[in-house]
């Protein structure tokens, strides 16, 4: 097992190799290695958390054919109009395209194949929960890092208190601290300070950035100004870290030099958690995966990563740190070698 | 002296490429509720060579992968068909058709007809979480999709549970599960499939009367169990190994047919099975090796019967404590094993020093 202090998050579980936010994703990503299990949470009618990346079911599970005619007038589906025992009818696939039905990365786990379903938020704090209890001699645990995905989409949709009955979740399982093993993220991050100061959380925090270009149809956050340097002064008032996307910390262009996004992090101590880590989606500004990682985790040594392939990662971190081990010990005993032979001849 | 150095560094090199024998994931694996697609997943994520399952029927000749003939002790069909159950008490897979046992949720294994979790440090059996059965189409997508998504060569060893049993309701079981797997292409000694039972007749039928050329394996255990109809004295004999020879690939005998235990767990000696076996080149996988209920020294235990016994496989509920154990004790990359690259280094200084008496005397 790697000993590194970097934080490995299962991304929707081990998503590269399996169907995201299913449970033997998550098995999957827990036998891998994982710190973190990642958990997307959107509501159900009845308000219940599920655990999905999306606000629509169409482009992960049958919903389509198990219930046809109730998509919206824009032709998706979405969660919020289906209720928790319609959702635990749907079957979960690897995700695809709704309109041409291919999928999204095609050298994943095949679309439509075996039986999987979706869960609910509390199904899966329960199953990390028992799987902890289970492993051998307790000693590894492997936290939860919830995303609480559009309150402000929840909002306009008279679900208003998202984050509220998300937080009493957490509470049920014993995650209200910032000592207990979770992160709570958003992309809102006018709902982040919401939660910290209204709602008065003690959880740790992580604002998730991005460009104002890739905003989605109901976020009003100004990433602009939060990634500048009077953004992230107040951003570190009420968050303990950033979740930007990789190519945020550093500048554009081949140089590969740091952002300026990067410096204020480490200026206001605030730990840096990128997304996402992707060995079959490698920019070409990298030859290959080892070296993406090479440069994010032993050159900016970033505090954690999200990725969908954590046994890649894992055995990064493991081979540089055998390395390491083995540069020593050869050093070492070779200069004894050395030593010994000028101490014969001399 | 750079010959030398030269090959001392490929010797250690040498080192790197011993295998260590097959690790196989009984029943998936002990973290996660067994035969579970949940557990599948956790098995293959430790790197088990193979995932251990069970079949057997349901009425409508469906494959469910199941340890036991009937469900109480994995799952709440108590509650849900209350008056399904024989007069026994037992609610039988095979009165339940595909449909009905669907709705069932599956739990961590309990004594049946009480909240007592058989492996108490496991997985809490009293969880809420849906689990739910898997049929074996379920778990065969599962497998090749694995496959596909990680690039790496997962496999299966399906146990046909109780064949005769299943032929009192004229079913040929084998038969379903080899048409099973064809529908899959799954049907050739390369592919990722093993099939064991412990009728050893049954086996010689696949092979001889379905012509199957898959890769065969026969569960051995003693007499008076009844497990089957089979002698297994005699096919744990010279002579039954040599039949078994020309219609199986190995053998996966209970481990204390390979071993002989005192009663506190301790290994006293080996007994002859395994190079009985393996002069007839039949591959050993015993089982089945549980960290949690052994109650000698695991380690030792496990080093035993890969150093001494020589077998060729573990069928072991916590794969990845086996896997650990067995490379620490076959090789690594230099570094880890100082001993070996010490060894090295003082030989190369030994034969220096040799050198130069001989040149200066």
């Amino acid at each position: 097992m790697k000993s590194s202090s970097i934080e490995v998050i299962g991304h929707r579980g081990a998503s590269g190799y399996l169907p995201e936010h299913t449970l033997p994703c998550k098995a999957l990503a827990y036998g891998q290695g994982v710190d973190y299990l990642e958990q997307d949470v959107a509501l159900s009618k009845d308000n219940v958390p599920i655990v999905i990346h999306d606000i629509y079911l169409d482009e992960i599970s049958d919903v389509a054919s198990v219930f046809p005619g109730r998509n919206r007038s824009d032709g998706r589906f979405y969660l919020i109009d289906f209720t928790l025992a319609e959702i635990k009818q749907l079957r979960a696939s690897e995700r695809f395209n709704h309109q041409t039905g291919n999928p999204i990365y095609p050298n994943r786990f095949p679309l439509h194949q075996s039986t999987f379903h979706l869960v609910t938020l509390a199904e899966e704090l329960e199953f990390i929960a028992g799987l902890n209890k289970a492993n051998l001699d307790n000693k590894r645990q492997v936290g939860a890092y919830v995303e609480i995905k559009n309150p402000s989409f929840h909002a306009m949709e008279d679900h208003r208190n998202m984050s509220e009955i998300v937080l009493e979740v957490l509470r049920k399982y014993n995650y209200s601290k910032r000592s207990d093993n979770i992160y709570l993220q958003c992309f809102d991050i006018d709902e982040l300070k919401r939660i910290r100061s209204e709602l008065r959380s003690d959880l740790k925090l992580v604002a998730l950035l991005t460009d104002n270009r890739e905003r989605d149809e109901y976020s009003k956050t100004d990433y602009t100004y939060w990634t500048s340097r009077i953004g992230m002064a107040n951003l570190s008032t009420f968050v303990d870290a950033i979740g930007p996307h990789y190519a945020q910390l550093y500048e554009q262009g081949n140089t590969l030099q740091p952002s300026e996004l990067y410096y204020e992090a480490r200026k206001h101590k605030l730990l840096i958690h990128p997304y996402t880590f992707r060995s079959d989606v490698v920019p070409s500004l990298f030859a290959t995966f080892d070296v993406m990682l090479q440069f994010f985790l032993d050159i900016l040594r970033i505090d954690g990563l999200f990725t969908d392939q954590p046994d890649r990662v894992i055995r990064y971190i493991e081979s540089t740190q055998k390395l390491n081990k083995a540069v020593k010990f050869h050093s070492f005993s070779f200069g004894i070698f050395i030593l010994s032979i000028a101490l014969i001849t001399l | 002296m750079l010959k030398i150095f030269l090959i001392a560094f490929f010797l250690s090199k040498i080192y790197q490429t011993i295998e260590r024998p097959l690790v196989i994931g009984h029943r998936g694996s002990a973290y996660l509720p067994e035969l579970t697609l949940e557990t599948q997943s956790m098995g293959h994520a430790l790197h088990s060579d193979m995932i251990e399952i069970d079949v057997c029927l349901s009425r409508d000749n469906q494959l469910l992968v199941v340890h036991d003939l009937y469900l109480n002790a994995v799952s709440n069909v108590g509650n849900l068909y209350p008056n399904r159950n024989r007069s026994d008490g037992y609610h039988y897979v095979i009165d339940f058709d595909l449909a009905e046992l669907r709705r069932l949720t599956i739990h961590e294994r309990t004594i049946p007809f009480t909240n007592t979790q058989v492996y108490p440090s496991r997985f809490p059996s009293s969880s809420s979480i849906p689990f739910s059965l898997s049929t074996l189409n379920e778990t065969l997508e599962l497998l090749l999709g694995l496959r596909r998504s990680t690039n790496q060569q997962y496999q299966l060893l399906i146990e046909i549970k109780n064949p005769e049993y299943h032929s009192q309701y004229n079913r040929s079981i084998s038969e379903i599960l080899l048409s099973t797997l064809a529908a899959y292409n799954l049907t050739e000694l390369t592919d990722p499939i093993v099939i064991q039972t412990f009728h050893i007749e049954e086996l010689i039928h696949i092979r001889k009367n379905h012509g199957s050329r898959l890769r065969l394996v026969a569960l051995l255990t003693w007499n008076w169990l009844n497990e089957s109809s089979s002698d297994y004295d005699f096919y744990r004999s010279e002579q039954g190994l040599q039949n078994l020879s020309w219609i199986v690939q190995g053998i996966a005998p209970n481990m204390e047919l390979l071993v002989n235990f005192d009663s506190n767990g301790s290994i006293i000696d080996m007994t002859n099975l395994t190079s009985l076996a393996h002069k007839y080149q039949l591959a050993v996988y015993p089982w089945t090796f549980r960290y949690d209920t052994y109650k000698g020294n695991f380690k030792e235990l496990i080093d035993f019967f890969h150093r001494k016994v020589q077998v060729d496989g573990f069928i072991t509920s916590q794969p990845d404590l086996v896997i650990k154990l067995l490379e620490q004790t076959t090789t690594n990359a230099m570094g880890e094993l100082p001993g070996i690259s010490m060894l090295l280094y003082g030989l190369i200084f030994v034969i220096y020093l040799l050198m130069k008496m001989n040149t200066s005397i």
